[in-house]
């Protein structure tokens, strides 16, 4: 195809404008969390007194976000991966409308879903007031963003006659689910679980509403922290959540490539 | 015949699906310990439900029986009933090499870790594939490919072995050659084996024993000669190889006790020059094959076949007679 050159330097122009518009904010937002004030500009010179009073004050925060991202993919992926199992090769009446259930939480808002575990748990103080109440939150919220690349997998024909054939093996049922269906899923178990983290960590609209003031976790303390504090105090914190989930989402651009049967397949 | 590592297999199952179709029909046969069995049939005769019941992947109505040795195993999970199962397109697991592959039966049964690699480089030698133990099974061939999925089927040593259209997915040359192969090393291991087809060259070529299937019930058990020498009228007849059939009433004076058709493989006719043989038919089209050429001949607007070697072969839209060439009765 012929290259046309004044076409192409409009485009370029174009691109550049469109991603310098997106990018500014968030990095001025960084760069704030380093300048020493940011009402007097960059010239105020940098300084690393905001991150510091950050993770001084807000650690516990940081911990809790781990904790309950990594118990959440824990659950997910025993809750999940059976299902995706059942849901693929099931033929149980009401099945699928079991599947759109689970899918729910992904359309209903956030503060939705809160609302309805306030009301059903809330009572329940030891519950209601423990990091577990935000974590169950979280694994409805996620469950099914494993469950469907992690069902697309499985669906595959091949799958099937590779299980029988081990069953021909010898293989019971609980092996068979561990040497050939686990491994022929992993492609869609990781990206699924990568994503659970991310999403996990990130998760603001539930946990808004479930989270106690012992309960923070880390993007309830940015919004804590850019409604009580100074500026650059918000922005620091911006940075270190920065920091902590961009990893994440280069992770899920390597290994999170939409799985198909063929990544599995011969 | 080599010493026998397989069961005698004696079935006669039923099989209905929901909705009340019956896809098996009181089918009835016995498997001499040792032999290859094949069982023909066009796609939807039922033979691969039969193998999935014999390998206990599918399950059969109440009152079928299969037996290995006179033992009743049809209520036996396939993960204890000890059959090797290869699939039409092998299904081989894509994230074990080679090696891992053949010993999956082995490793799931507990056998040490020795043997284990001692029973796997016997197979790999017996498939003729040695050192390739560690390639991955996407690397293979669709050839390689099928001699993996045999010795990962005869490596936990199995009283059956079941083969489903094992040759579908190869390429016509290849199948040849493999059928061959194939033939070779199952007399070599001499295990009772099962093979579903609907390629009678591929059943007729392996088989010690045949059955031939039609809509779900047997129409026809024997060996190959016997199956092919079926009566005219039958399925089976008409199923393997290829039946011509002729309709007229000006045949009636050439074959005694003509009953308004007549039925006749294509080498029971001869080829003579016109006006010498029963009747006169025109050539219409020659299909070259190599040595031989196939006619298709036409007489009163009805068509047959026969074949005739090359040299001979008259052209397209020329006269021949046509004598009858019966080695039993028509």
């Amino acid at each position: 195809m012929k290259r046309n050159p004044t076409l192409f330097v409009v485009l370029l122009a174009l691109s550049l404008v469109l991603v310098a518009f997106l990018f500014t904010p968030v990095v001025l937002s960084l760069l704030a969390g380093v300048t020493v004030n940011f009402q007097d500009g960059l010239g105020s010179g940098f300084t690393g007194q905001w991150v510091a009073q950050v993770l001084e004050l807000y650690t516990p925060s940081v911990g809790l976000s781990l904790l309950v991202a990594f118990s959440c993919l824990a659950v997910v992926l025993v809750l999940g991966v059976p299902a995706a199992y059942g849901f693929s090769r099931g033929k149980a009446p009401g099945l699928s409308l079991l599947e759109d259930l689970l899918l729910l939480p992904m359309a209903v808002p956030g503060l939705a879903s809160a609302l309805g575990l306030l009301l059903v748990y809330g009572s329940w103080t030891a519950f209601r007031g423990s990091w577990l109440f935000i974590l169950v939150g979280h694994v409805l919220f996620t469950l099914p963003f494993l469950i469907r690349p992690v069902q697309a997998v499985l669906g595959s024909v091949d799958l099937k006659a590779q299980e029988e054939t081990a069953s021909t093996l010898g293989a019971g049922p609980l092996k068979r689910f561990f040497t050939v269906v686990i491994p022929a899923a992993r492609g869609g178990i990781v990206s699924g679980s990568l994503m659970v983290l991310a999403l996990s960590f990130g998760e603001f609209n539930l946990t808004w509403m479930l989270h106690t003031p012992d309960t923070k976790t880390l993007p309830v303390g940015l919004a804590d922290s850019y409604a009580s504090l100074r500026l650059e105090v918000a922005s620091a914190y911006t940075l270190v959540f920065f920091v902590l989930i961009v990893p994440l989402l280069v992770l899920i651009q390597l290994f999170g490539n939409p799985p198909s049967g063929k990544k599995v397949r011969s | 015949m080599p010493p026998s590592h397989g069961a005698r297999l004696s079935l006669s199952v039923s099989k209905t699906f929901a909705k009340k179709t019956k896809v098996l029909d009181r089918v009835t046969f016995d498997v001499e310990a040792g032999e290859t069995f094949v069982i023909l049939g066009p796609s939807g005769c039922g033979k691969s439900t039969l193998l999935r019941i014999l390998a206990g992947l599918e399950s059969a109505d109440p009152g079928s029986s299969v037996q290995m040795d006179g033992h009743e195993v049809v209520d036996v999970p396939a993960e204890r009933r000890n059959v090797g199962l290869v699939f039409q397109r092998y299904a081989l697991f894509p994230h074990l090499d080679v090696h891992r592959n053949i010993e999956y039966g082995l490793k799931i049964r507990g056998v040490p870790r020795a043997d284990r690699d001692a029973r796997v480089e016997e197979l790999l030698t017996l498939v003729d594939l040695p050192d390739f133990g560690r390639r991955r099974v996407s690397t293979l061939s669709g050839g390689q490919m099928q001699r993996v999925a045999l010795a990962r089927a005869l490596a936990p040593h199995p009283r059956v072995l079941l083969l489903d259209e094992p040759m579908t997915a190869l390429d016509a040359k290849l199948k040849e050659r493999l059928r061959t192969e194939l033939h070779e090393l199952l007399g070599r291991v001499g295990i009772t084996t099962v093979y579903v087809t609907h390629d009678q060259t591929e059943a007729l070529s392996l088989a010690d024993h045949v059955v031939v299937m039609d809509h779900g019930r047997v129409d026809h058990i024997g060996t190959p000669q016997q199956i092919y020498e079926a009566p005219r009228d039958s399925f089976t007849a008409s199923f393997v190889g290829t039946m011509n059939v002729l309709t007229g009433a000006w045949l009636a004076p050439s074959l005694p006790g003509f009953e308004g058709r007549v039925l006749f493989r294509p080498e029971e006719i001869l080829v003579v020059p016109s006006g010498q043989g029963a009747f006169d038919a025109q050539v219409t089209t020659v299909f070259f094959q190599g040595e031989r050429s196939r006619l298709v001949l036409r007489v009163d607007d009805e068509e047959f076949v026969t074949d005739v070697a090359t040299s001979q072969a008259p052209a397209a839209g020329a006269w021949v007679g046509i004598q009858w060439n019966f080695r039993r009765n028509p």
